[in-house]
């Protein structure tokens, strides 16, 4: 009697079979004259597959350029990727963001959305200081006239110590930090700075760019840490110095300075050099047609020469080995030595 | 002033060296006594073509044309072992009349002289140069061509020796116009006579040389 329940479950489920298959239509049947046709070595198989193709159908479609479907057209108009739309500009910056993410052009997909934000409403429950988020793409251009202290005043007046980070996604060292003004003071911009790029190394270590603004968010996330404490602890920056403008190198100062004397002085500069120039040639010209005129003594004659007794230097040019140098001493020819 | 012979001082105005006793008696006993017509430049050995011995002619119009007063003549040749270069030189500038030489006298010629077997070169002087060249101008001017002759480039060791002895003169002219009592000195004896006038004169003397530009 154990088998009873197996049995009745057996017979029901013949029966829901058989029901199914009076709802589906009856499976064809081979008939008698098919059969004998197939017997026979017939093709049952429609002729329709092997009918020949007109002309017409082989003729290929004519493609028009401007009858593309329209969203075809709505894919090639891309726009310029600098650019956010103004909707998208309102969902950002006219009203303070509902959750910690901001990403109204969906360029985080819902997964990476949600863990993203997990993790920023983890920070906001574990920190005083809030941290906003808002997610850019990776070329676009903020416009200049949204600046950062104007979201704060309209959006976080009362919203304590806050921390807006504008992240571009596939570009960290794009991002930009806002701390509110009481954060500024206890933490000064240079330790922001610190705090930024401390965040865009962490981030730039990653290669996809989820992984990047996690990392991201992370380091961030850390530093805002240290930022609370120190606003906790009443911390006020030292005023930072005013930024000295590098000293200018001096090669830069001289040429500078060449060029001043130069636009003051090219005239006269270059009227002096021409004059020096012909001057120098013209009295080089009259050096060389000059002629001199020894003074003229009279000399008593010698060794009975009327006309001459001068006697000068003799040297030797037989060999290479002995120099001119060497001969300066003059001996008499006689003695064989030339 | 140096003897050619045995290349010792001199006095000048000495009829004959008072230690070797040579004079142009000697030179002309060995060399001849009749005037020789040649060229300026008498390239008796053949040791240059054409186009070398133009070029060395243009060096030497060039120095006439600077010293009008003055000229200078080459003569190269093979001399026998026994024979001098300097005697020749004293001999030739003595005894020798240069074709294409008409306005000027010997006394103001210098004479190269080069020995092509024994490969050896002197210059000799006239008397109007004698207080302003020395040995040691002359070996200058030797020096210079001495790296082209050891080369066997006969023309470019000329031509490099007129150059100097041309700046060499150039100087000395200059020398000689601020100051050519200077160069009276070497030729001349004291004269005392015109010295002590000089000194009651107060030392005012007249410039003796002059420099003349192309018209």
């Amino acid at each position: 009697m154990k088998s009873r329940p197996f049995i009745v479950f057996f017979l029901c489920i013949v029966f829901f079979a058989q029901s199914q298959e009076d709802e589906n239509p009856p499976l064809p049947r081979w008939s008698d004259a098919d059969a004998e046709r197939l017997l026979q070595g017939e093709n049952l198989i429609s002729d329709a597959l092997f009918r020949p193709i007109s002309e017409e159908e082989l003729a290929a479609p004519v493609m028009d350029g401007l009858s593309l479907p329209e969203y075809m057209a709505e894919l090639l108009d891309v726009g310029d990727p600098s650019e956010i739309a103004e909707e998208d500009l309102v969902k950002y910056f006219d009203q303070k963001p509902k959750s910690f993410l901001t990403d109204p052009q969906k360029l985080l997909s819902r997964q990476e959305y949600r863990d993203r934000l997990s993790f920023l409403k983890y920070h906001a429950s574990d920190s005083k200081v809030g941290f906003y988020v808002y997610v850019f793409d990776t070329k676009q251009i903020i416009p200049p006239n949204i600046r950062a202290e104007d979201v704060f005043q309209r959006c976080f007046a009362d919203s304590g110590p806050t921390v807006l980070l504008f992240y571009f996604m596939g570009a960290p060292e794009r991002s930009i930090i806002h701390l509110s003004p009481d954060l500024m003071t206890a933490v000064g911009r240079a330790e922001s700075a610190r705090a930024r790029q401390s965040a865009v190394n962490q981030a730039s270590v990653k290669s996809q760019a989820v992984d990047q603004l996690d990392g991201f968010c992370v380091q961030m996330s850390i530093r805002i840490y240290w930022m609370e404490k120190a606003l906790e602890a009443g911390v006020i920056a030292p005023p930072e110095a005013e930024p000295q403008a590098k000293p200018e190198p001096a090669h830069k100062k001289y040429t500078e300075m060449m060029r001043h004397w130069w636009s003051e002085w090219n005239v006269p500069f270059c009227i002096s050099v021409a004059v020096l120039l012909v001057g120098g040639l013209f009295s080089h010209w009259r050096r060389s047609r000059r002629k001199y005129r020894l003074p003229v003594f009279p000399v008593a004659v010698r060794l009975g020469g009327t006309q001459a007794a001068g006697v000068g230097a003799v040297i030797s040019f037989a060999h290479a080995n002995r120099p001119a140098a060497a001969q300066r001493e003059q001996l008499p020819e006689d003695l064989g030595i030339l | 002033m140096k003897c050619p012979r045995c290349v010792q001082k001199i006095h000048r105005g000495a009829e004959s060296c008072p230690r070797c006793g040579f004079s142009l008696a000697h030179a002309d006993a060995q060399f001849g006594t009749v005037k020789r017509e040649m060229p300026a430049l008498a390239d008796r050995a053949g040791l240059m073509r054409l186009a070398e011995r133009r070029r060395v002619q243009s060096a030497m119009d060039r120095f006439s044309a600077r010293f009008p007063e003055l000229f200078f003549a080459v003569y190269t040749g093979v001399f026998q072992q026994s024979e001098s270069l300097r005697i020749f030189g004293f001999w030739l500038l003595n005894r020798a009349v240069f074709e294409d030489l008409d306005e000027v006298k010997n006394d103001a010629g210098i004479a190269l002289v080069i020995d092509v077997e024994r490969k050896s070169a002197s210059i000799s002087f006239g008397y109007q140069l004698d207080a302003y060249l020395d040995e040691e101008d002359t070996y200058q001017c030797l020096c210079k061509a001495h790296p082209h002759w050891l080369e066997g480039k006969y023309d470019l060791g000329i031509v490099a020796l007129v150059r100097m002895l041309e700046k060499i003169l150039q100087r000395k002219c200059l020398q000689a116009q601020r100051d050519p009592r200077k160069f009276a000195r070497k030729v001349m004896p004291p004269q005392w006579e015109s010295l002590v006038k000089r000194i009651k004169q107060g030392n005012q003397d007249e410039p003796q040389g002059e420099e003349e530009d192309n018209p």
